[in-house]
């Protein structure tokens, strides 16, 4: 029989399919998460009391983003794990189909992640409207179109960027596996020993400037650089893995 | 046409190594058994050949180009062994379905036929499989894919006598009715030398043989005789096994390159060694066989 020329992403696109099959049962997860984070979500992020009574609290939808983020963190760690890499290259693909077919998998999800967290606000709004008996005092300002378009956008942003970190990791720790060690040291050293070096200020001017920027196209911008520097190390260091060893 | 050329392939992991200077061609549409003992490499040179394994120095080609991450050899072959899991969340068919849309070749019918002749229930789990179970569907996959160059190894692991001459026999009917080159490594060369056209036969890392199933069965053959004069005899020869037999007689395994007439005259008994009693005797590193660790006890 002979050979058969292949082209890059047809092949990119059926691994990406293949991905997403194999993959569905994520959504079950991502479903317990988002009704866990309702239920944080239902008792307030926080509340204070007013005179005569009346309490108050503030109901976000901080918390869905933050477990949906998790979750991307967790799918993007996973979609490498060494049986997944097996059947993928059971079917056709090399190193940069499976990487590409990989993000463009994390990113699709992230999508959904979107949805089905704004949906999910607003079935807490509906919840609390209803079933707790209280009265939703909403915003001054009504919301516009546009206000939910850069919510529903940096939504986004923010669980790409989940999956990107999820991905980096795992990608790290198939290079070497001492990195599975090694991260969670280097994650709590962090928490004590940077701090001891770098000044409070320069690491909230960090935070800041990363995650807390007030432009919006700027932030998109800032974000859109990270997370493709994210992937492109992803890439840089996993195309010299070896599938077996 | 050769459509794979090794050339003084090394492959070493930490300080061991697994292929030392191997240089092989296998031939387009032919079916050929890598064959070996443990640990002589057989496994590892046909990762660097699907290219799931970088080679640490020397030279490979596949459909000429180097197999290493090269998605040209990728859609082109399949590596098919006892490790390979499909994932909990696709039933058997499923899988078939998506082998289907990645090799351009795949024959579904085929696939669904034997999945019904080994009765392999299309709606379960892979990983539910028994272990024999997994392999039968793993060969499967690896038949219907019908891809150029199809990689076996070990496939038969767990199956049990009679499904593994059909896999075999399905193997070899397919090939006849869709030539493509095929890689098969077996410990058990009398199993699969019905289906064999070569044997490349690997030990310690290098190509010890390399040749057709029809030379292999001839190449070596057993002599026995008085011991001073089959000695005498053998002095300036290669000597591939030796026992004693009783108090006056020697048995002894020769290349066969001696007209059996001048032995017969000389009294010495000839037989026929098969060809994978030659792949255990070339590749012996004590001449003398087990018995010779039990010799001074």
């Amino acid at each position: 029989m002979s050979s058969e020329t292949i082209k890059f992403w047809p092949i990119v696109f059926k691994q990406f399919l293949f991905k997403w099959n194999v993959n569905k049962d994520m959504f079950t997860t991502l479903a317990i998460l988002q009704v866990i984070a309702l239920f944080f979500s239902y008792s307030g992020s926080g509340s204070f009391h007013y005179m005569d009574g009346v309490e108050f609290n503030i109901h976000t939808s901080d918390i869905l983003i933050v477990f949906t983020m998790i979750w991307l963190l967790v799918i993007g760690v996973q979609i490498l794990r060494p049986m997944n890499a097996l059947t993928t290259y059971t079917m056709t693909a090399n190193r940069k189909v499976d990487h590409m077919s990989n993000i463009i998998w994390l990113i699709v999800m992230s999508g959904i992640g979107t949805v089905t967290v704004l949906l999910a606000s607003v079935l807490l709004q509906l919840i609390m409207n209803y079933i707790s008996g209280s009265i939703a005092i909403m915003p001054e300002v009504p919301l516009t179109f546009w206000s939910y378009i850069t919510g529903a956008v940096t939504t986004f942003i923010y669980l790409v960027f989940a999956g990107a970190v999820g991905y980096f990791f795992s990608v790290l720790s198939q290079w070497n596996q001492l990195v599975k060690i090694i991260i969670p040291f280097f994650l709590i050293g962090t928490l004590f020993i940077v701090p001891a070096i770098i000044p409070d200020d320069l690491l909230i001017s960090i935070f800041t400037f990363i995650f807390l920027e007030k432009v919006f196209m700027v932030f998109v911008l800032k974000m859109f650089v990270i997370i493709s520097l994210l992937f492109a190390a992803s890439m840089g260091i996993g195309n010299r893995l070896e599938v077996r060893k | 046409m050769e459509i794979i050329k090794s050339t003084d392939l090394v492959k070493r992991y930490g300080s061991r190594l697994a292929l030392d200077h191997l240089t092989a061609s296998i031939l387009s549409n032919s079916i050929t058994g890598i064959v070996g003992r443990n640990g002589a490499g057989k496994t590892t040179l046909l990762q660097i050949i699907a290219g799931f394994t970088q080679e640490t120095s020397g030279n490979i080609e596949v459909f000429s180009a180097r197999p290493f991450n090269s998605l040209h050899v990728s859609a082109n072959s399949i590596f098919i062994d006892d490790f390979l899991t499909f994932p909990n969340t696709l039933s058997l068919v499923d899988i078939l379905e998506e082998g289907e849309r990645f090799y351009p070749n795949w024959h579904m019918d085929l696939a669904k036929k034997l999945l019904a002749y080994f009765e392999l229930d299309e709606q379960t789990v892979h990983n539910y499989l028994s272990k024999g179970k997994k392999s039968t569907f793993n060969a499967i996959f690896g038949l219907a894919t019908r891809s150029a160059l199809t990689i076996f190894d070990e496939p038969t692991t767990g199956m049990d006598a009679s499904v593994r001459s059909d896999f075999y026999r399905a193997l070899l009917k397919d090939y006849l009715a869709h030539p493509r080159t095929v890689l098969v490594s077996s410990h058990h060369v009398d199993e699969i030398e019905e289906l064999l056209e070569y044997v490349l036969l690997i030990d310690q890392g290098k190509t010890k043989l390399h040749m057709d199933i029809d030379d292999l069965r001839e190449y070596l053959i057993g002599v026995s005789g008085r011991t001073e004069l089959l000695e005498q005899w053998v002095k300036d020869r290669d000597v591939f096994f030796r026992r004693r037999i009783g108090e006056t007689e020697t048995y002894l395994v020769i290349q066969n390159n001696v007209e059996t007439k001048d032995l017969e005259k000389l009294g010495f008994r000839v037989e026929s060694i098969s060809s994978s009693d030659a792949c255990v005797y070339v590749t012996n590193k004590h001449k003398g066989g087990i018995d010779d660790v039990f010799r001074d006890h």
